[in-house]
């Protein structure tokens, strides 16, 4: 049975006041940039919303929004790369200055420099690796969302999360135990 | 740095860093403004799927455009092209899917038609060598054998059918060969193969006339009243209102004479020929037919009445020989005898068909037939079978019968390039 716009309507918004918060932090532990993590959060509910509007429904919205998400932050990744390059070829070095400028006014300086600290290690990782991890610890979604996110199955996933352990144990020797057992969890 | 599990720090940290409450809610509204400004789509035909079925039907368009342009490009290529096998490809599926026997049969005639303008094109162009020639011939030969498998197929069902669709072949290949031959004469080529072949197989194809009337004229009267009435009718049509009945009158001679040269010792496979005077008219009391047989000096009166026919290319003749296979025709019908009707006909539905097309492929082609051409059928084998010759036909050569008012009549050239028969019985079929 098709749902009516009223309905759709409100299915969405149950949706955005149920998952807004996780997927901004999300973004903000893969961007570190909290200006940049609300537009990349209003645009993936955006994307959610045309998405569900043109008559299509959505099995398990979490993994749905960390997907659109996920995808988003990449496109942005790229595009500031290409803006990167594209000054550097017109303004010679001075473009990288004026990107170091900027960026930095972007990232927090909150209270918790030693948690920062943290992710500023934990993002010495592959990238895939520290998404995973943050994916599985720290926003705490199941193997199976993780996996429907991905499209890959639960025992791709875990052979993933099996590796991206084994490198931050590297990471933090000091807590190697502590990360070994959020493995066997 | 404390010992904790790192994971647990950023959590901590990611916990700290969350939305405000106003961020929240100001998001929250520009959503549902987004919302307001981008409802639910409604219905199947959204401008995404608009779009897209656009785009669908643009290049299903484009393919089936760059296909019918091939396609159009090749069924106008000659032997000597790259496209000429696709367009011998596109023929045969067409022919393979045609369902009926009438079908078949005019398709194939259409097929060997196209063959031989593909002669004559090439032959204008001086571009008709062996290679093209054989390439053409084979063509023709193919359909020739399809028409004549589908015919034999169908003799016993339908005979009118078999004699009809034979008839036409023969028309077409002898107004064919006459043009090729105009064609060759006027550009100074070497068409012998062809013309020859065509030549051939007019002969052949009387032969096979002759069975097929034979069998028509067997059928039971009751059988092809309706068909005898639908060709009258047909042949009426095709000869206009100038479609009446010769009178004694109107005849320059009182005396129409049939000849019927049986060239085999047996019945079966008699050739009959059957000549008129062109200017003859048939009128009962004179028609008598007389039967030659080679070995023998012997004559066979009928005594039913045929009408001989000699028509020439030019169309007064024409019409004269077809009407009064018109008026002989109307008489057996009054007597009853309605399947030796179909058969004459035919005959005058054949008459007129070959004038016609050879009056066609002369002015498609600028050339003029020259009227005692010789690459029609022969004379022995130009061959109709009109009730009363095939009743000639079938008495013994060495028998001898001559009636009062009979007169043999040798055939010409001239006489026998005219005696091919026409398709009534088959257009009648397709028109239905």
């Amino acid at each position: 049975m098709r749902e009516s716009p009223q309905d759709k309507q409100q299915k969405f918004l149950e949706i955005y006041d149920s998952f807004s918060d996780e997927i901004f932090r999300f973004c903000l532990s893969k961007t570190r940039n909290r200006d940049e993590s609300l537009d990349i959060t209003q645009e993936a509910f955006v994307k959610t919303w045309d998405y569900m509007r043109s008559g299509k429904t959505i099995d398990m919205a979490r993994p749905f929004l960390y997907r659109i998400a996920r995808n988003i932050i990449i496109d942005h990744s790229r595009k500031k790369k290409a803006l990167s390059l594209d000054s550097i070829f017109e303004k010679g070095a001075e473009a990288e200055t004026v990107y170091d400028v900027e960026e930095p006014e972007s990232i927090p300086t909150g209270r918790h420099l030693d948690q920062e600290a943290l992710i500023d290690k934990l993002k010495q990782l592959p990238e895939h690796h520290y998404e995973i991890l943050v994916l599985r610890y720290i926003q705490e979604l199941t193997l199976s969302e993780i996996a429907k996110m991905y499209k890959e199955s639960e025992n791709t996933i875990s052979v993933k999360i099996h590796r991206a352990i084994k490198l931050a144990q590297k990471l933090f020797p000091e807590q190697d135990q502590e990360i070994g057992r959020q493995l066997y969890e | 740095m404390n010992n904790k599990n790192p994971f647990e720090t950023i959590q901590q940290w990611m916990q700290a860093n969350q939305m405000t409450a106003q961020e929240k809610r100001k998001l929250k509204q520009s959503l549902v403004s987004y919302m307001t400004t981008h409802p639910v789509k409604s219905g199947l035909l959204s401008p995404y799927t608009f779009r897209y079925v656009t785009m669908a039907l643009a290049s299903l368009v484009l393919v089936l455009g760059a296909s019918v342009g091939i396609t159009h490009a090749a069924m106008s290529a000659l032997p000597n092209q790259k496209l000429y096998p696709l367009k011998i490809w596109i023929e045969q599926v067409k022919s393979d899917n045609e369902k009926t026997p009438a079908a078949k049969i005019a398709f194939e005639t259409t097929r060997i038609e196209t063959r031989f303008h593909e002669a004559s094109e090439l032959a204008i162009k001086h571009e008709l060598d062996a290679t093209n020639s054989g390439i053409i011939e084979s063509g023709i030969q193919n359909s020739q054998d399809t028409i004549n498998n589908v015919a034999n197929s169908i003799s016993a069902t339908d005979p009118e059918l078999a004699l009809a669709a034979t008839n036409n072949l023969e028309t077409t290949f002898s107004s064919n060969g006459k043009i090729l031959s105009a064609i060759g004469q006027n550009t100074n080529q070497d068409l012998g193969t062809i013309i020859l072949g065509a030549e051939t197989t007019t002969q052949k194809l009387a032969t096979e006339q002759v069975t097929f009337a034979q069998i028509v004229a067997m059928k039971p009267n009751v059988d092809t009243k309706s068909t005898a009435i639908a060709t009258l009718a047909t042949v009426e049509a095709s000869l206009g209102s100038s479609a009446t009945a010769p009178t004694p009158s109107t005849s320059t001679t009182n005396t129409t004479s049939t000849t019927v040269a049986t060239t085999a010792n047996n019945q079966t496979s008699s050739s009959v020929s059957v000549t008129t005077t062109a200017s003859a008219a048939a009128t009962p009391e004179t028609t008598s037919a007389v039967v030659a047989a080679p070995d023998s000096t012997t004559a066979n009166t009928v005594n039913t009445s045929s009408a001989v026919v000699a028509p020439t290319a030019t169309t007064p003749n024409t019409t004269t020989a077809a009407q009064t296979l018109v008026t002989q025709a109307k008489l057996q019908m009054s007597a009853g005898s309605y399947s030796d009707a179909v058969v004459t006909l035919q005959k005058a539905q054949q008459i007129l068909d070959e004038a016609g097309l050879t009056q066609s492929l002369e002015n498609t082609y600028q050339v003029k037939v020259n009227p005692t051409d010789s690459t029609t059928s022969s004379d022995s084998t130009t061959a109709t079978s009109s009730p009363s010759t095939i009743g000639a036909s079938n008495s013994s050569p060495d028998s001898t019968a001559t009636s009062d008012t009979s007169s043999a009549i040798v055939p010409t050239p001239a006489t026998a390039s005219a005696s091919v028969s026409a398709a009534t019985t088959l257009r009648a079929k397709l028109i239905k």
